[in-house]
């Protein structure tokens, strides 16, 4: 470097060649290590006697800059792997100490860490179920949209996940080097995994609650509730019994979900007494359950009898609400209107269905 | 004792207490550096050291235009290099009283600790 020539044409070669030196940096870097050097140098070189001003070495003046900004050393071959999981540890293990830190300067802050500390034992469950979730959805083709296992073998899995992981969350269980960074490489593979994971069981607890929406009830229903006996009258407005009914397919009209094996049906009246209803015996089997109205047998301590059933021999007529209903008329001028229930004048016989009637209850739901 | 290498150390805490006092610009802090009594801190050295702190984020910069002559940039501490500061001077200080002490031992050395082929 010429000390006789121009100290700013000096300077000026001398913070090229520093610049050529660093070339090999991304010249994002070049620019911020090298932004106002010149500057800086003119400077210097005004303190100092201007006309013996020697820079130096460009070379080893870019060395010691980069050196001093930590970057990597020019020549040597960048090995992306270790040189950036070393960077990526250190800036990781810079972010928590000083998010640490920071969390640690308020007392709000350290007691917020302090809670999230003493939450990890519940991560590390949850890291252990995720291995698992994951491991048993790839391996055993297991249906990931569950929560808990449904097999022992899968439990055991489970558990020795969940046991891996709380171990390796206190700091055991790691007798080689290469596990500590392959912990913190389970963690964030759980860490992205378990909102889907969640996301997914939680759809699945959903459409079990779909199902259960979907549950269609059995029997006949009037306005969404059971109907558990039907009471006919004719033209004449008198009770009606025997009457077999049909749908418009033809199926018989039964109150009950599966005829043929239902013996007898436990309904409670209004009042709360306990009413047991059985099919027509005039039909063989039990397929008189579409004849109406339904009988009803004694329903008094059948759960004390040896046979823990009630005794379905003696049947009685169910008692009808209405002992009768208007007589239909040729001169009534609206032929559909519904007939108006005429209430019982006669006290039913208690305790039976439907022994106090109310005027509308047959009518108006 | 070569001081540079010493100086290698130190040179976070000693540029950050620098700028503590008053931002400055690259060459500035140098100067203050020198004034200081480090007379062997290498300018680059400091430029990288600057620009290591920015990205850790204990300094922030500004451009200030200057008349006639090239804008400079300036560094200022911030929040995040003040903790810096405090723990490196508190962690700089342990650690010099502890060699403080220990160069002083080797003058007078006391009897509590008997090394292997300790004759006293």
């Amino acid at each position: 470097m010429s000390t006789t020539t121009s100290p700013t044409l000096a300077i000026h070669d001398f913070a090229a060649a520093v610049r050529a030196a660093l070339s090999d940096l991304p010249s994002e870097d070049v620019e911020e290590l090298t932004d106002g050097l010149e500057a800086d140098l003119t400077e210097q070189a005004e303190d100092l006697d201007a006309q013996s001003f020697d820079p130096g070495d460009a070379v080893g003046y870019a060395d010691e800059l980069r050196a001093a900004a930590g970057l990597p050393v020019r020549g040597k071959p960048r090995l992306p792997s270790a040189w950036t999981a070393n960077k990526l540890r250190t800036w990781a293990s810079a972010q928590r100490s000083n998010l640490t830190r920071k969390a640690r300067s308020t007392a709000i802050g350290s007691r917020t860490l302090d809670f999230f500390i003493s939450l990890r034992p519940f991560w590390w469950v949850l890291r252990g179920w995720a291995v698992y979730k994951v491991i048993a959805a790839l391996v055993i083709g297991n249906s990931i949209a569950s929560t808990l296992p449904s097999s022992g073998t899968e439990w055991v899995l489970l558990l020795l996940f969940v046991t891996v992981s709380v171990q390796w969350g206190r700091g055991r269980w790691l007798p080689w080097s290469w596990l500590p960074p392959f912990r913190t490489l389970v963690s964030v593979c759980s860490i992205i995994a378990l909102p889907l994971l969640l996301v997914l069981a939680t759809a699945w607890s959903s459409s079990a609650d779909q199902y259960v929406e979907d549950y269609v009830p059995q029997g006949l229903l009037l306005d969404g509730n059971q109907v558990s006996n039907v009471f006919a009258y004719d033209s004449d407005g008198q009770p009606l019994t025997g009457v077999q009914l049909f749908d418009q397919d033809g199926k018989p009209l039964t109150t009950v979900g599966d005829p043929n094996a239902t013996p007898w049906v436990t309904t409670y009246a209004a009042d709360g007494t306990e009413v047991i209803l059985v099919p027509s015996s005039d039909v063989p089997g039990r397929t008189g359950w579409n004849v109406f109205p339904l009988n009803t047998v004694d329903s008094v301590d059948y759960y004390s009898q040896p046979s823990g059933e009630p005794d379905l021999s003696t049947t009685t007529p169910a008692v009808p609400p209405f002992t009768q209903v208007r007589p239909l008329t040729q001169q009534t001028p609206s032929p559909t209107a519904p007939p108006t229930p005429v209430p019982s004048s006669a006290p039913p016989v208690a305790p039976e269905p439907s022994a106090t009637p109310t005027p509308n209850s047959g009518g108006d739901k | 004792m070569d001081t540079t290498q010493l100086l290698k150390g130190v040179l976070d805490v000693a540029v950050l207490a620098v700028i503590q006092e008053e931002d400055g610009y690259g060459y500035d802090i140098v100067r203050r550096l020198r004034a200081a009594g480090l007379k062997e801190v290498g300018d680059a050295s400091v430029y990288g050291t600057l620009r290591r702190l920015y990205t850790a984020g204990a300094l922030s910069t500004y451009v200030v235009p200057s008349d006639g002559g090239p804008h400079r940039k300036y560094y200022g501490i911030n929040t995040e290099g003040r903790t810096m500061l405090a723990e490196q001077r508190a962690s700089w200080t342990r650690f010099a009283n502890t060699v403080s002490l220990l160069l002083t031992e080797q003058h007078q050395p006391t009897a509590t600790i008997r090394t292997i082929g300790d004759k006293s």
